[in-house]
């Protein structure tokens, strides 16, 4: 945080309200919702698409920080991969230590079949993105559909398997949430763009033609 | 599992958010190379670490987070000796983000390009494709049939000229262009670009305007582009106010009675006395017969903002035929003379003997008339009607004229003196033959009498006078006649005292011929201008910024079985009459702005009971307009695009 200029917050409340502020603006006006012409429909298209991605990530912005602050843990989005190659590590370590002790490769044949999937990389973006607890359910499940085939020295390492996994899932959740925290901008700001230039089209075409 | 070190130098790996590359190790989840990827976006771990020469030998320099210095340690020649295979880095997010912002701003860009410069009839883009970047939408229906010709440079100098010229366009004044192009077509009754088109006293610090400041096109074919809102007509007005109801000023104390009538009906005479009088029982007519509503003399079923009475025939001719009747014209008046001038023989001879004609050997001649000429022909002929001396050798030269010609010197006398109007008009229907009979007679020293009452009226000889009835309402002749009056001059005093005298014969009230003048009043609309008389209603038409409908005013109350002479709720509940106003005073000067009406001005809050915040509309256009009278220039009119 550079002091001089204000926190990231500060800075973030001060465009969502210039952008609120600047949809009253447009409607004043242009007096009306949707204008005529074709560079004015599309000048309005392009506003109304760059509020719209604005409003989105606004919510976006208010909603997901609170998600993982629940989780209870801080990842930097960019060692994410890092995170996720390290738990799969373990997780691999594991399998592997379980069927040199065991002898019996039922909870390697497990991972191999399940888990091997689910460490690989970042996995149920979409329900993480919804706030849905189906991957703790799978995990769950694949915990339980093991276990009744696991001697108890071998459900020491399950366990073990089984609280990696819900870390990663954790680590899973914040890729997600973070990732659509940057992802939208990959619309708004494009849209903002092409909006700025379509804008002073507008203002060299009305300076031109009408003022 | 929170890294609660992870910005320790030994402990973490630097990270790099706005570099343009992320490790392709990273990317496709595997163990991320520690120092990530160089920023020419080449893989920047094939070595583990870059091996530093001191005191003549090279040491590891792997960092503590990935384990320190290793075992096998640099090679001779300073290569580090735990290497792996390269990864692919890849783009990051933010530099996605820069290349969409740059190609949605070149998309923009491409566009604008093929629809306005890089496209031509030759290209694969239509013209109507090229408009396209710059067309603000469609005209309204009005104005879309002047737009084929010229297109858009029918309003806009600036379109299709050089590059140059279009960027200039920019910093100068295109709406002055725009108007001068509406006023093509658009006329009104002052300079277009001042404000109400009114004229300002030149001290006053007018700004001036442009059509483009209220009237924005472009809004659609079924666009209303000529209402303001209440809020365009405040930004100009010093005074400013949110609400008819609270914010406008009170009414003047003449409004809207401003301008005198056209006609000089005295409503409040003909309601409580006339319309009362027991006359009203003659002919078999009854007290009922006087109008019962205002609606009985005035039409109302179109009407917007002047209630049109229904005219003479309807309203009037039942009292007043008779007395226009009664009124007649002496044109001409025999006067004394004291000696014939008149060559008799020559008279005989154009008008054949007559056995009631004295001897012209006769000693003592006296004059059959005793009379004075009669001021109209005073007046044409300037001559002194009461002294026979002067005038006895020029009138018998006139009759002995008529005896030859007619009325031919009738029509001289009055073009030699000057007459403006048509004097056909003032004699239409004038005999030649009864002239010539009537000057026979009056030639022999005789009265002209007349073989038979004239019955339709008209010209005619009638003893000593030639005279003129008016066969009804709206005669030409007398019309022509009383217009002649108006405007009746001279050179010298003596002519204007007897176009004074004539002009008070003619348009006396009592005796005037046709009494046209106790209806009509005469106008001077200018301080020095001429006079006229006002043959037609008047609309009221002075203050030309205001409007109103009686009509919709009308219909509230009529469908609801309120009488219109209800005088709580019909008309009379916004024109209530004044008994005391001195109504007829005002038809006394000629200036029509000299006014009592009949009625009591009518006061704002008799509008505001309605007109209110949450009752019916109350802007600024429902009463007002903007432009002083509206109209159309030839190029319209006539179709010349």
């Amino acid at each position: 945080m550079l002091p001089m200029i204000g926190k990231a917050s500060t800075w973030f409340m001060l465009h969502t309200v210039g952008g609120f502020f600047v949809l009253a603006v447009y409607w004043l006006h242009t007096k009306t919702i949707w204008p005529t012409g074709m560079y004015e429909k599309s000048l309005a298209i392009l506003f109304y698409l760059t509020v719209t991605s604005g409003i989105i990530g606004y919510l976006i912005q208010q909603i997901y920080p609170k998600l993982l602050t629940q989780t209870g843990v801080e990842v930097i989005f960019e060692r994410i991969p890092l995170r996720i190659s390290k738990l799969r590590q373990k997780a691999e370590e594991t399998m592997l230590k379980c069927c040199n002790k065991s002898g019996v490769e039922t909870l390697g044949k497990h991972y191999l079949d399940t888990l091997q999937w689910f460490f690989a990389e970042p996995r149920f973006t979409f329900q993480h993105l919804i706030g849905s607890q189906r991957s703790q359910q799978w995990i769950q499940h694949q915990d339980n559909a093991v276990r009744r085939y696991l001697n108890i020295d071998e459900q020491k390492y399950l366990n073990e398997l089984s609280q990696l996994a819900y870390q990663k899932n954790i680590i899973d959740i914040h890729y997600t949430l973070q990732g659509a925290m940057k992802c939208w901008l990959l619309i708004h700001i494009p849209l903002t763009s092409a909006l700025m230039l379509l804008s002073f089209w507008h203002f060299l075409v009305v300076n031109v033609y009408a003022l | 599992m929170t890294e609660k070190n992870h910005s320790d130098f030994d402990q973490s790996a630097y990270e790099r958010p706005s570099n343009k590359y992320i490790c392709g190790r990273a990317a496709e989840w595997g163990v991320p190379c520690r120092a990530g990827p160089n920023f020419d976006g080449t893989c920047g771990c094939v070595a583990e670490c870059e091996p530093f020469f001191v005191n003549g030998r090279w040491e590891c320099r792997r960092p503590q987070v990935d384990g320190g210095p290793c075992k096998n340690g640099p090679s001779p020649e300073g290569i580090c000796g735990c290497t792996q295979s390269p990864c692919v880095p890849r783009r990051t997010m933010r530099w996605y983000r820069g290349r969409l912002s740059i190609i949605a701003a070149g998309i923009i860009v491409a566009l604008l390009a093929a629809f306005t410069h890089l496209s031509n009839e030759k290209n694969i883009f239509s013209d109507g494709f090229r408009i396209g970047a710059l067309d603000a939408g469609e005209l309204t229906d009005g104005h879309t049939g002047f737009f084929e010709t010229l297109e858009c440079k029918t309003c806009h100098t600036a379109h299709e000229s050089k590059l140059t010229t279009w960027l200039m366009a920019v910093i100068t004044d295109s709406d002055v262009a725009i108007t001068k192009a509406c006023v093509n077509c658009h006329l009104f009754e002052g300079e277009a670009t001042s404000p109400h088109n009114a004229v300002f006293p030149a001290d006053k610090n007018i700004i001036k305007t442009e059509c483009t400041i209220c009237h924005n096109e472009h809004k659609g074919v079924s666009a209303d582009i000529s209402s303001l809102s209440d809020e365009q007509c405040a930004s100009c007005h010093e005074k400013k106010f949110t609400n008819f109801s609270t914010g406008h000023s009170d009414f003047s104390e003449e409004f809207p009675y401003f301008r005198r009538t056209a006609i000089n009906f005295d409503h409040t005479t003909h309601l409580t006395k006339y319309f009362q009088d027991e006359r009203m029982k003659k002919d078999k007519r009854k007290p009922e017969d006087a109008p019962a509503e205002c609606i009985t003399c005035h039409q109302n079923e179109s009407e917007e903002r002047n209630i049109k009475p229904l005219g003479y025939e309807k309203i009037c001719a039942t009292c007043h035929t008779n007395q226009i009747l009664k009124r007649k014209l002496v044109f001409l008046r025999l006067p004394e003379f004291n000696e014939p001038d008149i060559d008799r023989e020559v008279a005989i001879e154009l008008c054949g003997p007559n056995e009631d004609a004295e001897d012209e050997n006769a000693e003592d001649y006296e004059s059959v008339s005793v009379d004075e000429m009669s001021v109209i022909t005073s007046y044409l002929m300037g001559l002194t009607p009461d002294d026979p001396e002067k005038y006895s050798k020029a009138f018998q030269n006139l009759m002995l004229g008529m005896i030859e010609d007619g009325i031919s010197p009738l029509i001289e006398m009055l073009e030699e003196n000057g007459v403006r109007l048509n004097a056909n008009q003032l004699l239409t229907g004038l005999n030649p033959e009864a002239a010539k009979r009537m000057a026979c007679a009056w030639a022999m020293n005789l009265e002209y009498e007349l073989p038979a009452s004239p019955a339709f009226g008209g010209w005619y000889g009638d003893l000593l006078e030639f005279i003129y009835q008016p066969n009804g309402h709206a005669d030409i002749v007398i019309k022509r006649w009383l217009d002649f009056a108006v405007i009746a001059g001279g050179d010298n005093e003596e002519m204007i005292e007897r176009a004074e005298v004539m002009r008070e014969y003619l348009l006396s009230k009592k005796d005037g011929p046709g009494a046209c003048v106790k209806c009509h009043a005469i106008t001077r609309d200018k301080k020095e201008g001429k006079l006229r008389i006002e043959w037609q209603y008047h609309q009221n038409e002075n203050s030309s910024y205001q409007s109103f409908s009686h009509q919709r005013h009308l219909r509230l109350v009529d469908p609801q079985g309120v009488k219109l002479s209800d005088p709580n709720q019909g008309c009379a509940k916004c024109h209530k009459l004044n008994a005391d106003a001195a109504y007829d005073s005002s038809f006394e000067d000629y200036n029509p702005m000299t006014y009592s009406s009949n009625f009591i001005s009518i006061e704002k809050k008799t509008c505001s009971q309605c007109h209110a915040k949450g009752r019916i509309r109350e802007d600024c256009q429902l009463c007002h307009n903007y432009h002083k009278g509206f109209d159309f220039t030839d190029r319209v009119t006539r179709n010349k695009n």
